[in-house]
């Protein structure tokens, strides 16, 4: 679990859905070793942009570089090893036992015709501990809770050995307690392993506590890329949401109030 | 590992359990008939010495049993491969068309050019082929959605059918009788030319299961595991076809086989593709096998095909699906 961490950087990229264009000439990098979050209003291009980054859709301009090499010339498999991604809507069969899930996860190390190494049910043991589920191993799928489905789809994707991961709202279908949970855990994934963290978050105050760096999205360029107390302030959250909230600073921490 | 053991190992028992069924079938549909001979005449008369009863049953009971095992596995392996890759329980090569694609192209072959006759499952498995790109072509929207699919699938089956029933009229007319389908009349050169066709298909469908198993989770999902979902949907897609393809060309449009096994034998192993593809193969030549077997029975010496006795139970086993199928949407 070397701290060792890849270099994404966004260059100048632009996207359309038909006419529609949804990304107009968006650049950053996303600092490794970091948790950044992306920010922005409902439809300004922040979902798009993770499927971009994750090879899931082509730019029609601009390009991704993974420790400077664009990705649309790495092969999916070979960007698997790399990058993991945690989508927003999941779907297993319900007979599915948790461990059965996290050993996809080892899917891109493996060839076709080759059976599971030592190694692999290592990493899998590993992913499964590090998420918290190593209880809970040999329960199937549709008797998981909510937060317990999550954890099990992010120790899927800590099984590939990612030194970058992804996560699109990852706490989007979840009540408060798991949602603090999946944070704290995303957090110390980061801490603890030194995996570079991508995700998009809806809760501007979840964003802010939780993230080293936050990049505001509105309208397909990028407003705003900074740590939290740089970013979030009044008129970047006017900006980017369209409505004036009070931004308050409590020591360290700064916080809206979403009302 | 232990919970995913165990339900292997408990999937193997149910496999090995359905064989040893299968195989008391097997002997049992050889005897039942209107020619009846006793065990050790039917060992002696295939074994050591000549008899004009046992030469009969070699000759037409022993093509149209294995032909039954080999099309019911054929079709329920196809069924299996179809719902994974359209992720679509109600999925039926015969409901939606692809089987009736195959049949008519077969039928055209059959009526024009009928020295092609040895290559009539390659020519099925070419309209089969068609009619499963019309069905992706017209039910896609973005993505596919499976009551879309089981619609625009029943409208590509009728017009098949009714393409099929016009080439019966024409060449009636022209001198020309139908191609005979179903399962009675067949000879060991049907069996030969559909075992070829299982010993390439059947093997590939149980390589394939783990990627049966993959393209269960999100199309997303699969593609942040390096592994293109498009790719493997065609490579399952294709199996799929062709199995029903063949079958279909050497007994005719079977409906429902192709939809009932599957979900028994998900009921019996779950959904882990690695066991449900053997145990579903098995469950299929069972069920065709019973379903022909007992259609000699009931009404002897008068035959009711598998085909028929197959839509009479099939057609209520479809509708509890779409109850259910409707429950779960809902909750």
């Amino acid at each position: 679990m070397a701290a060792h961490s890849h270099r994404l950087q966004v260059e100048n990229l632009s996207f359309a859905y038909g006419a529609t264009a949804v990304l107009r000439g968006v650049s950053f990098t996303v600092r490794p070793g970091a948790v950044t979050t992306l920010m922005g209003a409902n439809a300004c291009g922040k979902t798009t942009l993770l499927l971009l980054m994750t090879k899931n859709l082509k730019p029609d301009a601009g390009r991704i570089l993974l420790d400077g090499r664009d990705i649309a010339a790495l092969r999916l498999r070979d960007f698997a090893k790399r990058a993991a991604i945690v989508h927003q809507k999941n779907t297993a069969p319900d007979d599915l036992s948790v461990e059965q899930l996290v050993t996809y996860g080892r899917t891109p190390h493996i060839s076709p015709f080759h059976s599971r190494s030592a190694e692999d049910g290592a990493r899998v043991a590993w992913a499964m501990a590090a998420t918290g589920i190593a209880d809970i191993a040999r329960q199937p799928m549709g008797t998981l809770s909510g937060g317990q489905r999550q954890r099990a789809f992010i120790a899927m994707a800590l099984a590939q050995d990612p030194k970058l991961l992804f996560l699109d709202e990852p706490t989007t279908f979840l009540d408060i307690r798991y949602q603090v949970e999946t944070l704290r855990l995303i957090r110390a994934l980061n801490a603890e392993h030194g995996i570079t963290i991508l995700m998009v978050l809806h809760d501007i105050n979840q964003a802010a506590v939780y993230s080293d760096e936050v990049i505001a999205l509105k309208d397909g360029v990028v407003l705003a890329q900074g740590p939290p107390r740089e970013v979030v302030t009044d008129e970047t959250v006017f900006a980017m949401y369209g409505v004036r909230l009070p931004v308050r600073a409590d020591g360290e921490r700064i916080w809206v109030l979403p009302v | 590992m232990k919970a995913a053991g165990k339900q292997l190992l408990t999937g193997m028992l149910v496999c090995a359990v359905l064989a040893g069924l299968t195989a008391l079938l097997f002997f049992a549909s050889l005897k039942i008939g209107s020619i009846s001979v006793t065990w050790a005449q039917l060992w002696h008369g295939l074994f050591t010495a000549y008899d004009p009863r046992v030469a009969a049953i070699h000759d037409l009971r022993f093509p149209r049993v294995i032909i039954a095992l080999l099309a019911g596995g054929m079709l329920s392996a196809s069924g299996l491969f179809l719902q994974a890759a359209l992720k679509n329980p109600l999925a039926d090569p015969g409901i939606i068309g692809i089987a009736g694609g195959a049949a008519f192209t077969a039928a055209v072959v059959a009526a024009f050019f009928p020295m092609l006759y040895f290559s009539k499952p390659i020519f099925a498995f070419i309209g089969g082929i068609m009619a499963f790109l019309l069905i992706y072509r017209l039910a896609w929207k973005g993505s596919l959605d499976p009551v879309r699919v089981i619609l625009v699938g029943v409208a590509v089956s009728a017009v098949c059918a009714g393409l099929s029933e016009a080439l019966f009229g024409m060449s009636t007319s022209g001198g020309v009788s139908p191609p005979v389908s179903g399962l009675s009349q067949r000879s060991w050169s049907d069996v030969r030319q559909l075992a070829l066709y299982a010993a390439g298909g059947l093997p590939a469908a149980v390589l394939l299961a783990p990627a049966c198993n993959l393209l269960a989770l999100e199309d997303r999902t699969v593609r942040g595991l390096g592994v293109n979902a498009d790719f493997l949907r065609g490579l399952i897609s294709a199996v799929a076809v062709l199995l029903v393809s063949a079958a279909t060309a050497i007994i005719g449009v079977v409906g429902f086989l192709a939809l009932i096994a599957p979900h028994m034998a998900r009921r019996l192993v779950g959904s882990d593709h690695r066991i449900l593809t053997p145990c579903c193969v098995l469950l299929g030549a069972f069920i065709l096998l019973a379903a022909d077997t007992l259609g000699r029975v009931l009404a002897a010496p008068a035959e009711i095909s598998a085909a028929v006795l197959m839509n009479v139970l099939g057609g209520p086993f479809f509708i509890i699906l779409l109850q259910r199928g409707r429950r779960v949407g809902r909750s």
